[in-house]
C-alpha cells in the first residue's frame, strides 16, 4: 500500500519535471499505420503496435522486412510516407525534438565517432543533450557504470574491440535514462558472452524503459523480451510472446511459412 | 545554443586531433615566414614599411591557400558522415538539422581561425622585430587576418553546400576541387581574357563590378585597395582605377558569400535522406 502511494507521489512529481523518462504516460510508444515508400518498394506497410513502460518488443524478420526502416521513421530521421508514430505522446513528425529527448536509438551496426575516445564521446552526447555541470557528469559517469567502460575511458573508439564499441554505442543511448529506447541489432556480431551481457542489461533497464530490440535470434527473443512481432514484407505478420512464437517451430522455417503468401500476394497483385 | 556549441566543440576537438588543426597552422606560418622573408628585399626602393609589404604577400598566399584549406576540411562535414553512419547518431540527438550544420561550421571556422591568427601572427610579429619598419602595418595586418577568416568562412560554406547536396563523397572532393579551380583560378583569367580580347566590350566599372563579385577577388581587394602604399606595391592602383569599391562594400560580398551558401546548405540538409 505504502508503496503504491509512494509510486503514484513519483509518478506526479515526474511528470512536473517533464524528464525523458516521461513517467507520466501509459503507452510510451505508439506507432500507427506507419508507412513507408521508396519508389515502388512499401518497405514499412501500416506497422502499427503500442507499448507499454516495461515492456521489451523483439522485432523478428528476415533480411530487407523493414524493421530498420520502421526504426528510423521511429527515431524521427525518416520522414513517414503515411501514418504516425508517438514517442511518450510526442509526435515524431510535428515535435520531433521533444519525441527525440524521450528517446534512446543504437543504428544498425552501431556506428560511432571512431576518432573520439568513450570519454569524449559520452560527455559530448550529455551536451548535445543539454545536461551541464554535475549533472552531465552524473549521467556520464552512471552510464560509464552501467556498461563498464571504466578500463576503455580515454583509449580512441576506432581501437576498441567489437564488444566494447558496443557497449559504447549502447551507452550513448541511455545515457538520458530514455522512456523509450529503439536498439537495432545490439547483439549482432558479439560473442556469446558479451551477446548474454547486453541481454542482461536490457533486462535490468527494462523496468523503467520500453525497449524495441530488432534480431534474427529467436533465443534472444525468448530470453528477454515480453512480446514478439515478426514483420516481413514490411507488414506485421505476427504480434504475440515469445513462447508462442517458439510454439511454432524454428524461426527458419516460421518466417519461411510467413513470407511465403506475402511474396505470392504481392505477385498477384 | 549549447548544441550548437556542443558540436562545434567537438568538430574542432576531432581537427585537432587528427593534425588539421596544426598541419593548417604550420602551413601558413612556413610559408607566410618565407614570404616575409623573401620580400623583405624591395623596401630599399619603395617607401613603405615591411609590414606592409608582407600583408601583400600573405594577401596572394590567402587567396590559394585559404580556400582550398577551408574546402578540404568541409567537403566531407556531410557526406562523410551519412556514409560512415554516424549521422544517425547525430540526428538522434534532440538537436535540429540546421544546428547540426551550425555547429559544424564553427567548429571548422576556428580551425581556420586558428591557423590564420597563430600562423600570420607569428611571421607578423617576425617581421616587426627583424624591421625597422615601425607600426604603419599593423593595422593592414590586423584586417588581413580579419578577412583571412571570413575568406574561409566562404569556402567553409561552400565545401558544406557540396557536402550536402551530393550522394558520393568522391563527388563531393571534385566538386570542391572545382570550386577552388573556378573560384579562384579560372574566373581570373576568364576575367582578363574578356578584358583584353574583347577590348571595349566591358567597361572598367563593369570589370571591377564583375571582379569583386567573386569572393577570392573581393579578398584580394580588401587588403590591396584599404592601404595606399599595398595597393601601390601590388601595382592595383591603375587596374582598379577611380571605381574601386570601399572596404565595407567588400565586406559585405564576402559575408554574403558566408551566409548564403551556409543557408542554402542548411536548408539542403533539412530535406536530405540520411
Ligand atoms: N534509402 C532507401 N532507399 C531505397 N530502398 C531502401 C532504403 N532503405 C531501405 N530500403 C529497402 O527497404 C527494405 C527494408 O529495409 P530494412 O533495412 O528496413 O530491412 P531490415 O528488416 O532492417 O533488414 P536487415 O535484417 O537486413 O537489417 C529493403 O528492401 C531495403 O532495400
Ligand atoms: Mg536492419
Amino acid at each position: 500500500m505504502v508503496r503504491r502511494a509512494l509510486h503514484k507521489l513519483l509518478r506526479a512529481l515526474m511528470f512536473l519535471s517533464h524528464d525523458a523518462g516521461c513517467r507520466h504516460v501509459e503507452a510510451v510508444l505508439e506507432v500507427e499505420a506507419l508507412t513507408k515508400r521508396f519508389d515502388r518498394l512499401v518497405a514499412a506497410d501500416r506497422v502499427t503496435f503500442s507499448l507499454a513502460r516495461g515492456e521489451v518488443l523483439g522485432f523478428l524478420g528476415p533480411n530487407g522486412a523493414g524493421k530498420s526502416t520502421t526504426m528510423r521513421m521511429i527515431a524521427g530521421f525518416l520522414p513517414p510516407t503515411s501514418g504516425t508514430a508517438r514517442v511518450c505522446g510526442h509526435d515524431v513528425v510535428t515535435a520531433p525534438i521533444a519525441a527525440r529527448r524521450a528517446l534512446g536509438y543504437l543504428p544498425e551496426g552501431a556506428p560511432l565517432y571512431g576518432e573520439m575516445t568513450p570519454a569524449g564521446l559520452l560527455d559530448f552526447v550529455a551536451r548535445a543533450r543539454g545536461f551541464r555541470g554535475a549533472a552531465k557528469a552524473s549521467r556520464v559517469s552512471r552510464a560509464v557504470e552501467r556498461l563498464e567502460l571504466e578500463r576503455v575511458l580515454h583509449q580512441p573508439i576506432d581501437t576498441l574491440s567489437k564488444g566494447f564499441r558496443r557497449r559504447v554505442g549502447l551507452a550513448q543511448a541511455i545515457l538520458h535514462e530514455p522512456g523509450v529506447l529503439i536498439l537495432d541489432e545490439p547483439t549482432d556480431g558479439l560473442d556469446p558472452n558479451q551477446k548474454r551481457q547486453v541481454r542482461a542489461l536490457l533486462r535490468e533497464l527494462s523496468a523503467n524503459t520500453a525497449i524495441v530490440v530488432s534480431t534474427h535470434i529467436l533465443e534472444e527473443v525468448e530470453a528477454v523480451c515480453s512480446r514478439a512481432i515478426v514483420i516481413a514484407g514490411g507488414r506485421v505478420v505476427v504480434d504475440s510472446t515469445p513462447s508462442e512464437l517458439a510454439a511454432r517451430g524454428p524461426l527458419d522455417e516460421v518466417f519461411h511459412a510467413l513470407t511465403r503468401p506475402s511474396e505470392a500476394a504481392a505477385a498477384e497483385a | 545554443m549549447t548544441a550548437v556549441l556542443a558540436i562545434a566543440c567537438k568538430e574542432l576537438r576531432t581537427s585537432l586531433r587528427n593534425r588539421w588543426v596544426i598541419a593548417a597552422t604550420l602551413l601558413l606560418m612556413g610559408l607566410a615566414l618565407a614570404l616575409a622573408w623573401l620580400g623583405s628585399a624591395p623596401v630599399g626602393e619603395v617607401k613603405v614599411d615591411r609590414l606592409t609589404v608582407t600583408v601583400v604577400s600573405l594577401t596572394s598566399l590567402s587567396v590559394f591557400l585559404i580556400p582550398l584549406v577551408a574546402l578540404l576540411i568541409s567537403y566531407d562535414a556531410v557526406v562523410g558522415e551519412v556514409a560512415r553512419g554516424t549521422m544517425l547518431l547525430m540526428l538522434a540527438y534532440p538537436v535540429e538539422r540546421w544546428q547540426v550544420v551550425a555547429g559544424k561550421f564553427l567548429g571548422h571556422l576556428a580551425v581556420i581561425a586558428i591557423a590564420a591568427v597563430v600562423g600570420y601572427g607569428v611571421a607578423g610579429g617576425a617581421v616587426y622585430l627583424a624591421g625597422a619598419g615601425g607600426t604603419a602595418g599593423i593595422p593592414a595586418f590586423a584586417w588581413l587576418i580579419a578577412s583571412t577568416v571570413l575568406l574561409g568562412a566562404c569556402f567553409v560554406a561552400l565545401g558544406y553546400l557540396a557536402s550536402t547536396l551530393v550522394r558520393e563523397r568522391a563527388t563531393a572532393a571534385g566538386v570542391a576541387l572545382g570550386i577552388w579551380l573556378v573560384m579562384v583560378v579560372v574566373y581570373d583569367l576568364a576575367l582578363l581574357g574578356v578584358l583584353v580580347g574583347a577590348e571595349g566590350v566591358i567597361s572598367q566599372q563593369a570589370f571591377s563590378l564583375l571582379l569583386m563579385l567573386n569572393p577570392a577577388d573581393a579578398f584580394r581587394m580588401f587588403n590591396l585597395v584599404g592601404s595606399e602604399s599595398a595597393s601601390m606595391i601590388a601595382g592595383m592602383a591603375g587596374a582598379a582605377g577611380g571605381a574601386a569599391p570601399t572596404r565595407g562594400v567588400l565586406a559585405a560580398v564576402l559575408l554574403a558569400w558566408a551566409v548564403v551558401p551556409l543557408g542554402l546548405a542548411m536548408l539542403a540538409f533539412r530535406r536530405r535522406d540520411v
